[in-house]
């Protein structure tokens, strides 16, 4: 909040060249008690001047400053406003700032400024990661948005489940097709390739039965030679009693880590 | 969600056929060649099944392996429901078949591979006959066993023109 504490006390802005600055102010006078209201939306400042923008209270009143908002509603020309508090003798700076076309300087009830450019973005906030600040993993310098939290090492980049027969993709994440190759076999290929062909590559499968007899024991791994940047093959193979053979499982799952 | 796809019989060079599921709605975060977003925010995609996005898909699929020689879009219809002798798929250019020549040599690997431990057994019962000095009990562990030997030959592959007639005839052990 900014206390107008007597009928001297104003705030005025002082702009620094000829554009287009709108002020609002939402403010409230107390008069020993009695509460009330009120706002001050100045006209249009096209000139360098000093505006006030904020008008003195009445006697026995303190006016309380709720908000106060300035925009540069120009379409090209930057503004310096610097917004003083005076006491009608001594006048404090509280905030100066440029102002770009389209740009706002805003002050709300618990005493914060904060300059807005001109697509609503806050100044002086942290900036969003890049892709090699995502992929350093190190930074506490930026933050990550939604489209850019998978490029860190720690998420997947590819993700799925498919049918035992590989014909159906149940759920994925950034697979683009899958391959029945054989019986036990699956191809699957990522939307994006990585950076080359080593990366880490998580599978699974869920078996077709319960029981442990040796020829019921499915298990999975990679096929040999098929992991390429964008594509990998998945195995499921079964125990016999001398050798394996390629058999079908329920369902296989797979998640892929590494540099895209 | 659940992703949608285009189902293609591609050929390879070793004469086996791979059925490719073309993703043609998918989930993700980057969106892939060929496609559009139907909900960016939601991160759902969609792309046509048309050659050039067919075909890219074909050739980072079987990057390794037997090369592609030919590629056409099927139906579930088109693909045997039965993945029995699935290693004997061919692509005919109107459906999926089973090419039987390799289907028999399927059936006769699956016919060694369920004999050995048969066999193992049969040794065993050999060696305490013998061991005991009954020739007759021998003699017969010695019948089945080259019964077993003679599988491959005896059993009846080569007569049989279809895979159910293949699942019908059975292993012989």
């Amino acid at each position: 909040m900014l206390i107008l504490g007597s009928t001297s006390d104003l705030v005025r802005v002082v702009t620094s060249a000829a554009a287009d600055i709108e002020a609002h102010a939402s403010w409230v006078d107390n008069a020993s008690g009695t509460i009330t209201p009120g706002r001050t939306n100045t006209a249009s400042i096209t000139t360098a001047t000093t505006t006030t923008v904020v008008g003195s209270p009445g006697s026995s009143t303190q006016r309380n400053v709720k908000h106060l908002n300035l925009r540069n509603n120009d379409g090209a020309t930057s503004c310096d406003v610097t917004v003083e508090h005076t006491d009608g003798t001594n006048a404090e700076t509280l905030m100066k700032v440029t102002l770009l076309a389209g740009e706002v300087l805003a002050f709300d009830q618990v005493g914060g400024w904060t300059h807005y450019d001109a697509n609503g973005g806050i100044y002086g906030g942290l900036p969003v990661a890049t892709q090699t600040e995502q992929e350093g993993g190190t930074s506490n310098k930026s933050f990550v948005t939604p489209g850019n939290q998978h490029q860190h090492p720690s998420a997947a980049k590819c993700w799925g489940k498919a049918n035992g027969a590989g014909t159906s993709l149940l759920v994925s994440y950034n697979v683009t097709g899958i391959s029945d190759t054989g019986t036990g076999r699956l191809g699957v290929t990522v939307a994006t390739d990585f950076s080359s062909a080593n990366y880490s590559l998580v599978a699974s499968i869920e078996r077709g039965v319960t029981t442990l007899a040796v020829a019921d024991v499915e298990m999975c791994g990679i096929r040999n030679a098929s992991p390429a940047a964008g594509s990998f093959e998945i195995e499921s193979i079964d125990h016999t009693a001398t050798t394996m053979v390629a058999d079908d499982p329920t369902s296989y799952f797979w998640a892929c880590f590494g540099d895209q | 969600m659940t992703p949608e796809l285009t189902k293609v019989a591609v050929t390879r060079s070793d004469g086996t056929v791979a059925i490719l599921g073309f993703v043609t709605r998918g989930h993700g975060s980057v969106l892939p060649a060929g496609a559009r977003w139907v909900s960016q925010t939601d991160g759902i995609w969609e792309r046509e099944a048309n050659d050039g996005n067919i075909f890219s898909l074909i050739v980072a699929m079987y990057a390794a392996g037997p090369q592609p020689t030919g590629y056409r879009v099927v139906r579930e219809s088109d693909l045997p429901g039965d993945r029995s002798y699935r290693e004997a798929w061919r692509d005919t250019g109107t459906v999926i078949d089973h090419d039987m020549v390799r289907a028999r040599e399927i059936h006769l690997a699956r016919v060694r591979v369920a004999r050995v431990e048969r066999l193992s057994e049969l040794d065993n019962e050999w060696m305490r006959a013998t061991g005991q000095g009954d020739r007759p009990a021998a003699d017969a562990v010695e019948a089945e066993r080259q019964r077993l030997r003679d599988l491959p030959t005896t059993l009846g592959v080569e007569a049989c023109n279809t895979v159910e007639e293949l699942k019908a005839l059975g292993l012989g052990v």
